[in-house]
C-alpha cells in the first residue's frame, strides 16, 4: 500500500474511532453542546476523508460505489490480499 | 486448642500492590493497585488488623472500648463523599465534558477522554508456547 493511501486510511481510522466515542458520550448527554459541536466537526472530517479515499483508491465502504456500469466493490484487493 | 497463627497480611493500607499475588506471574486474581482508584473502591485500611478475627475498629459502635482510636475504616461524613446516600446501591460519578484527545492520541489511548485513559492491570494468560511474559504486556 503506498504511503499516502496508508496514512489516509490511518487518519480515517482515528477520526472514526473518535466519532464513535463522542457518540457514546452523546447517548448519555444528549444536550451537551460542546460534545455536539465536536461530533459535527468529526463527522465532516470523516466524510471528507472517505470521499478523498474513494476518489483516489476506490470504494472503502460498499455504499461508495459510483459506477453505473460495473460493481467496483469486487475488484482486488480483497481484505486478505492487503499486505502491510 | 491449637494455637494457629497466620502470617501477617503483607499489603499496605489501600494498596494491593504488595500482596504476594502481584509478584506471581501466573496470578489470575490480580486486582491492581487500589490506591489510585476512585475512593468508592477503597476497601478500607487493613493496617490495623492483626488478628484474623478482628472485627475492626469498634469506635463507632456502642461497645465501650476506648482503646480504639484513629481507625481508618471510618465511614463517617468526614471520610465518605457520598455519606448518607441509600445503601446497597452502586454509584457512578457523572461524567462532564472536558479537554479531548486529538484523533491520533485518542486511538492510542483507546478513549477520547483523558480521565478515562487508565492503565490496565489485568493479568493476561500466557500463550501456551511462551510463558516468559505471563503478566501484562
Amino acid at each position: 500500500m503506498n504511503k499516502d493511501k496508508h496514512n489516509l486510511l490511518v487518519y480515517i481510522t482515528q477520526v472514526s474511532f473518535s466519532l464513535n466515542d463522542v457518540v457514546l458520550f452523546l447517548d448519555t448527554h444528549p444536550c451537551d453542546t460542546d460534545a455536539l459541536a465536536y461530533y459535527q466537526e468529526l463527522r465532516k472530517a470523516r466524510e471528507e476523508a472517505l470521499k478523498e479515499y474513494s476518489m483516489k483508491y476506490g470504494p472503502l465502504l460498499n455504499d461508495q460505489v459510483d459506477d453505473s456500469c460495473y460493481w467496483e466493490w469486487v475488484k482486488d484487493p480483497w481484505p486478505w490480499q492487503v499486505y502491510r | 486448642m491449637n494455637n494457629m497463627t497466620r502470617p501477617p497480611m503483607k499489603h499496605n493500607c489501600g494498596c494491593m500492590k504488595d500482596k504476594d499475588c502481584m509478584n506471581d506471574k501466573n496470578c489470575m486474581n490480580d486486582m491492581g493497585c487500589m490506591k489510585d482508584r476512585n475512593r468508592m473502591n477503597d476497601m478500607g485500611c487493613m493496617k490495623n488488623r492483626n488478628r484474623m478475627d478482628d472485627m475492626g475498629c469498634m469506635k463507632d459502635r456502642n461497645y465501650m472500648n476506648d482503646k480504639c482510636n484513629g481507625c481508618d475504616a471510618d465511614s463517617s461524613m468526614h471520610n465518605d463523599p457520598i455519606y448518607g446516600m441509600p445503601i446497597g446501591m452502586g454509584y457512578v460519578p457523572w461524567q462532564q465534558w472536558g479537554e479531548i484527545y486529538n484523533p491520533c492520541d485518542a486511538l492510542k489511548a483507546a478513549t477520547i477522554f483523558p480521565p478515562l485513559n487508565l492503565p490496565f492491570y489485568g493479568c493476561i494468560p500466557p500463550r501456551s508456547h511462551d510463558r516468559s511474559n505471563g503478566g501484562a504486556l
